[in-house]
């Protein structure tokens, strides 16, 4: 059996006394498309936030594509090539296209500006796109925002999508887009997706949901 | 997109902020240059005086405020033609006055007309003074254009009536500008006889015009001998003050400056604080950021430069044509103003954005995105 794509250990992340996440533990395999759902402050988001290395846990391990995440010295190069992220609310830059959004994630990665410019449109090609390729956010709607955004996390190739919330704020129309999007990604690469979500809709499309709640995976609470 | 290209539609992006930082830039870059031109200049009209008619040293009285200051006894001159090594010396006696409105402060000079040649006098047109005339003068030709006077007119200085006999040249600038009296003439409307302002020292060939200027200094311990730029502290003061007074108007600019470049990236900083821990979450390094925010104070602050260096010029045009400057300011454009400007503006760029810069680099991601 293969390593797989994300392992926590006995993770622990405290804010002062409090304790959001307590000895979390688990897998996701390599491909596999895994949500996290549990009510609000159950530490989902910080839970994303030690997997994408924006935070540092205080005990346990994390281990992503077999790299000790808690313990990296490069974090630029892992959050570039490792992992894509993606925010609840796009966070894309207002004043640029969305191509120019999607070659922000080229920057710095060796790639000629020719060759940058292939990948932001077999990106925004992949996400439905590519007829928006010029547009600016603030003209388009939730769901071509947020496909954006996903085509921007997957810039670099990272084998790992971290995804918060990433239908939370969508209609139904977009939120469908944005799910038909991750579809299509399962079927046609070995990206392995790991998203936070109350979305019941998300959580039907995924592998297996995870429910996180007081900063414990309950027990049994892993669903197919 | 270029990196380049994005810190450009950065800036763009705000542009009426880019477009006050950048005017807060150009105006300091304005004064350093008009500053500095003028400062150059005025030291290139003040050290011409010394440098004028090719001596190989001039002599003046030590330790005045301002040479025209100076006060020389003719004895003293001829005593100083009589020292080892010194061919030839001539004294000649400088004042400032008022011609009229226009030009309040022209140079006139007292000199032999036997000593004009040595003084570096062409002749251009007409005739020289006579040696006693007390009613002949003669013009430098760019005074003679600004004060309209030709050949044969008449002029009155000082409540004296003169006749123009000729107009010269010499072979520093600001002597194109001034007007030449017999020597006694000039002295007695000054109640100077017998002392001139400065000793113009030909050393003979062969000999040495540092040891020279030594023995000049040894015989002569209440004059200095100024071979050089760098001697002219010993004879005037004026100079060390109009370079404080550069150097204290370029510091204000700079702050002025950094002020403005500063507060445009700080209020830049703090609206993009999510926009840079997005950047930071995707892949950006620290370094990069740092670049993008010091990239785009340098664009303002570039363009805010090349403003500056039209407006300076513009400034030491209308400087020049201001009467009080009249005669004495002769703007001498030197490439290294110039240089040195653009080099202010990058530092005030560097120095405006390197504090934001910093914060934007050292931003923790997190923090960043959790700012609404």
């Amino acid at each position: 059996m293969s390593d797989p794509a994300i392992a926590v250990r006995h993770v622990v992340r405290r804010f002062g006394d409090t304790a959001v996440l307590d000895d979390v533990s688990f897998d996701v395999a390599v491909g596999e498309f895994v949500t996290i759902t549990g009510p609000s402050g159950a530490g989902k988001s910080t839970l994303l936030h030690l997997l994408g290395a924006l935070d540092r846990p205080d005990a346990g391990t994390i281990t992503v594509c077999g790299q000790d995440v808690a313990h990296l010295d490069r974090l630029t190069r892992y959050r570039r090539s490792t992992v894509g992220l993606v925010f609840q609310l796009h966070d894309l830059i207002p004043r640029l296209t969305a191509e120019e959004n999607v070659a922000m994630a080229l920057f710095g990665t060796g790639l000629h500006r020719q060759d940058r410019r292939r990948r932001v449109a077999e990106l925004l090609d992949q996400v439905g796109l590519a007829h928006r390729a010029r547009s600016r956010p603030p003209t388009m709607s939730g769901g071509e925002r947020q496909r954006v955004a996903i085509a921007r996390a997957l810039a670099n190739r990272p084998p790992v999508l971290l995804a918060d919330e990433p239908t939370g704020s969508l209609d139904d129309d977009s939120a469908r887009s944005v799910l038909d999007l991750f579809a299509d990604l399962q079927a046609t690469s070995e990206v392995t997706v790991l998203a936070v979500s109350h979305d019941p809709r998300l959580n039907a499309r995924a592998d297996r949901s995870l429910v996180l709640a007081g900063g414990h995976l309950e027990p049994g609470g892993a669903s197919s | 997109m270029t990196f380049i290209g994005l810190i450009v539609r950065n800036v763009g992006a705000r542009r009426l902020r880019a477009t006050l930082t950048g005017a807060a830039v150009a105006i300091a870059v304005m004064a350093v240059v008009a500053l500095g031109t003028l400062t150059s200049s005025l030291k290139a009209s003040a050290t011409g005086i010394l440098t004028v008619g090719n001596a190989d040293l001039t002599v003046a009285q030590r330790h005045v405020d301002n040479v025209l200051n100076s006060t020389i006894s003719t004895a003293d001159i001829e005593a100083i033609g009589k020292v080892p090594g010194v061919e030839a010396s001539i004294g000649a006696l400088v004042q400032l006055d008022r011609y009229d409105a226009a030009n309040p402060g022209v140079i006139q000079v007292g000199l032999d007309p036997a000593a004009q040649e040595r003084f570096g006098v062409v002749l251009l047109e007409g005739r020289s003074y006579r040696a006693t005339a007390s009613d002949e003068v003669m013009l430098g030709y760019e005074l003679a254009q600004a004060i309209h006077k030709r050949v044969g007119d008449e002029l009155t200085m000082d409540g004296h009536r003169y006749r123009v006999t000729g107009l010269y040249r010499t072979n520093v600038s600001f002597g194109n500008a001034t007007m030449m009296f017999p020597l006694p003439v000039l002295q007695g409307r000054y109640t100077k006889a017998g002392f001139v302002t400065l000793g113009f020292v030909k050393v003979a060939p062969g000999a040495s015009v540092d040891v020279v200027r030594r023995r000049i200094d040894q015989r002569f311990p209440q004059l200095a001998g100024v071979a050089s730029e760098a001697d002219y502290g010993l004879v005037d003061n004026t100079l060390v003050l109009i370079g404080a007074a550069n150097t204290g108007g370029a510091i204000l600019a700079a702050v002025i400056a950094i002020s403005g470049v500063l507060n445009t990236s700080l209020l830049s900083f703090f609206e993009r604080i999510r926009e840079f821990g997005v950047l930071r979450s995707i892949g950006w390094s620290r370094r990069r950021v740092m670049a993008l925010v010091l990239g785009e104070a340098l664009v303002v602050s570039f363009v805010g430069a090349l403003v500056g260096l039209l407006l300076g010029w513009a400034a030491i045009n209308v400087l020049q044509h201001l009467s009080a400057l009249r005669g004495v300011f002769h703007p001498i454009y030197e490439a290294s103003i110039f240089g040195r400007s653009l080099v202010f503006a990058f530092v005030v760029a560097f120095l405006g954005s390197a504090y934001p810069a910093l914060r934007a680099a050292f931003l923790s991601p997190l923090e960043a995105m959790r700012r609404e």
